[in-house]
């Protein structure tokens, strides 16, 4: 850390000398003083004096890299960024601390994630074009080249994104992310086994802490889903089966599985994951497919009364959801920070209106775009706090008043963004769960008109695979080996989750007799 | 804190009813509509076992008998398997037999278990789990021991007094004798991980000893066996292997 500083000032002076002939030397000699004597809030405030009232150019870089430094060793990170961001939005052109920067604003971000808007902004050209990547220094091309990949991502550009991801180096810590999202392309544009692959170079790659665990398993999940799309479903429940019980997409898992099983006829089994989703420790999330799904396997059943049950439960649990769905979207169609600040009560359990709709909270919660927001809102928050100690001696030079309003728009960009892309899944969950109901209708319906048989038909999706066997926790069954038996009587055990299977024969012989 | 049982039968759990397309282990409880069915947690079948326990004698009036026991197990099954163990130890008089001595003037006799070496065929025909309230679990196994072996019984002669009783001969010089008997016991394993168990026992050891081996004038003494239950309690660790 002492060389890495002893050289970055080497070079400041260095780069001083070359720059600085027209400069205000007294004020830059002063606040390097300040700066290499540790004094960080003098140094800063020094700084930002000199930046905020300088005309010349070269002198106010000089000045920004100075405040960037200090304010990062002052453990400001998010402050810091504003002042890297200005240096590398003036281009490479004539910019000495371009590179630096640049390669700061990759370290900050990969600590503190810093947030798509401000990076799309960051690393997009003067012009808001991209820049020219031969100016992207070594140690921040994987941070430039991701996030440009991401913004073309979003953009349905693949090709352009395929491009970017592919020169993410593979030292860099957002190569398993760029892997990732290749591999999500792979699988848009229908190579599935080269999408497999992108998702095991990740899933085998992935740092053990907990990060790393989260892309382990949401490439994983993929993994199953790519094998699912591709109709192999025993290799997809392999798949489901790998997902750790801590994992927090571990209920993902369950339900996609009991799809799978349902693809091939092993109903008890699917009935079995379904019982795990349905369990109530898991009251508060939104799984509303698995009424459905339990319902149309009874239906295949032909146990009619559960298929009748199943849908009562579904309309049971969700129709007084509906009413609460359209206030929301009437109320929070134009105040996306609001819904955001919703989210976020429900995530720290202080939202005591809605209760209807928590399951759609919780699921809202557990989303990326929520995840994003709510690290950047509470990192705001976090260095608005420790402005504070600074008060004195950065109020009368303008800083504190600056970094305030930069972490106050941040926080609001922040929360505004997340519940822009909240509330859009708010939208979607409605949409879904209007569709799911129109569905429990029409099983209805097919019930009553007595043309079960034709809608059990349209069920017969796939072929059993009649080899194959399998036990709780999407394990195919072994020959010899030892096996351990619970019954369920009522009584969940956190242990069983994951676990159950059915054990019920289809009553479609006895209901033809009939 | 809750607890559900499940029996073990000795029938293979792995049969697979062969009827339609969705077909299930048969195994346990399959009268029920949901069942847990996974690997088992705890395996022992093909696996030996070893580890260590203190034992105390429990029934003893007079002394405490403690005994430090080393046991080799190995399971042919999950249900069934076979135990060696020996143990050595040692006796401490109680309060009792001291008081008696030194106000009454009475000295007892004793038989001072020294060792044993215990071999038997183990049956466990239960296996179960705990939860605890905060939610952790704790499998654990019940076993039935019987079987037979080898008991030594330290004798002392402190009870022998020449100036009391006006004897002229002296008392036999301290030794060891070994008695042949059976063990029944029951038991129990708390497993801590897929190889490390908690095991706590009580086993009966009903051997006869001869009266006459205890006896101050053995000579003079006749022949008559006696009876002896070690009601042991032992509680260690053990590791499977």
């Amino acid at each position: 850390m002492f060389i890495s500083n002893i050289r970055w000032y080497i070079k400041f002076v260095i780069i001083f000398l070359m720059f600085g002939g027209q400069i205000a030397l007294a004020n830059l000699q002063n606040i390097s003083a300040l700066y290499s004597r540790g004094d960080y809030p003098a140094a800063a405030s020094a700084s930002f004096q000199l930046y905020s009232s300088s005309r010349n150019a070269q002198e106010k870089l000089n000045a920004g890299f100075f405040l960037a430094r200090a304010l990062q060793a002052l453990d400001l990170p998010y402050s810091a960024s504003r002042f890297y961001g200005a240096i590398v939005r003036q281009g490479p052109v004539n910019n000495p601390f371009f590179r630096q920067a640049f390669e700061q604003l990759g370290i900050i971000n990969s600590t503190v994630s810093l947030g798509q808007a401000q990076i799309v902004q960051l690393v997009s050209g003067r012009n808001g074009g991209p820049m020219n990547p031969e100016y992207i220094p070594g140690a921040a091309r994987g941070f430039y080249f991701y996030y440009q990949g991401v913004e073309n991502f979003d953009d349905r550009k693949y090709e352009a994104a395929t491009r970017e991801f592919r020169a993410v180096p593979g030292g860099s810590p957002y190569y398993l992310r760029a892997q990732f999202h290749l591999g999500v392309i792979s699988n848009l544009q229908g190579r599935h086994s080269q999408a497999i692959s992108y998702f095991s170079g990740v899933a085998s790659g992935a740092r053990r802490d907990d990060e790393g665990e989260h892309l382990r398993d949401a490439a994983i999940m993929n993994i199953a889903r790519v094998e699912y799309e591709t109709k192999r479903f025993v290799e997809a429940l392999q798949q489901y089966g790998r997902i750790g019980r801590d994992s927090d997409l571990w209920l993902d898992a369950q339900f996609e599985g009991s799809w799978a099983y349902f693809m091939i006829q092993k109903h008890n089994s699917a009935l079995g994951s379904l019982h795990t989703v349905l369990a109530p420790f898991f009251e508060n999330r939104f799984y509303p497919e698995s009424y459905i799904l339990q319902s149309i396997t009874f239906l295949r059943l032909c146990r009619f009364d559960e298929t009748k049950a199943a849908l009562e439960r579904f309309r049971d649990r969700y129709q007084p959801l509906f009413g609460e769905l359209k206030k929301l979207i009437n109320d929070y169609g134009e105040n996306h920070r609001g819904f955001y600040k919703l989210v976020y009560d429900f995530r720290a359990g202080s939202l005591t209106r809605f209760k209807e709709a928590w399951p759609i909270f919780d699921s809202l919660s557990r989303t990326d775009a929520f995840r994003e927001g709510a690290i950047s809102v509470r990192n705001s928050d976090s260095e608005l706090a420790r402005l504070s100690r600074f008060g004195g001696k950065w109020a009368s030079s303008g800083l504190q008043e600056e970094l305030r309003n930069f972490l106050g728009k941040k926080k609001a960009v922040a929360s505004d963004e997340a519940g822009r892309r909240l509330y859009q899944k708010l939208s979607d969950q409605r949409d879904y769960l209007k569709d799911l109901s129109r569905q429990t209708e029409f099983i209805n319906a097919e019930m009553l008109l007595n043309r079960v048989d034709a809608l059990r038909a349209s069920l017969q999706v796939s072929t059993a695979e009649k080899r194959i066997n399998f036990i709780g926790g999407f394990q195919i069954l072994n020959i010899g080996q030892e096996l351990e038996y619970w019954p369920f009587q009522g009584e969940y055990w956190e242990d069983e989750l994951g676990y159950y299977v059915y054990n019920i024969d289809s009553s479609c012989s006895a209901s033809k007799k009939n | 804190m809750s607890l559900l049982l499940g029996i073990m039968t000795l029938a293979g759990n792995s049969a697979v009813a062969a009827t339609d397309s969705d077909d299930q282990p048969k195994g346990q409880f399959s009268g029920y509509d949901v069942r847990v069915i996974r690997p088992r947690f705890f395996t022992k079948a093909r696996r030996a076992e070893f580890g260590g326990q203190m034992s105390v004698v429990m029934n003893q009036t007079f002394i405490y008998t403690y005994l430090m026991t080393g046991i080799l197990n190995y399971h042919f099954t999950e249900s069934l398997g076979i135990e060696l163990d020996g143990s050595y130890g040692f006796s401490l008089d109680k309060e009792d037999k001291t008081l008696l001595k030194s106000s009454f003037n009475i000295s007892t006799q004793i038989q001072r278990t020294q060792y044993q070496f215990l071999g038997g065929l183990v049956w466990t025909p239960l296996y179960g789990k705990y939860q605890l309230a905060s939610g952790k679990l704790i499998y654990f196994d019940t076993f039935l021991i019987g079987g037979g072996g080898m008991t030594g019984v330290d004798y002392q002669y402190d009870h022998c007094s020449a100036s009391a009783t006006g004897q002229s001969v002296p008392p036999p010089a301290a030794n060891t004798k070994s008695y042949f008997g059976g063990i029944i016991g029951i038991g129990q394993r708390f497993f801590i991980d897929k190889n490390l168990s908690l095991r706590f026992e009580v086993r009966d050891n009903i051997f006869s000893v001869d009266e006459r081996d205890g006896s101050c004038d053995p000579d003079f003494t006749n022949s008559s066996s006696k009876m002896i239950n070690n009601v042991t309690m032992q509680v260690g660790a053990s590791r499977f292997l």
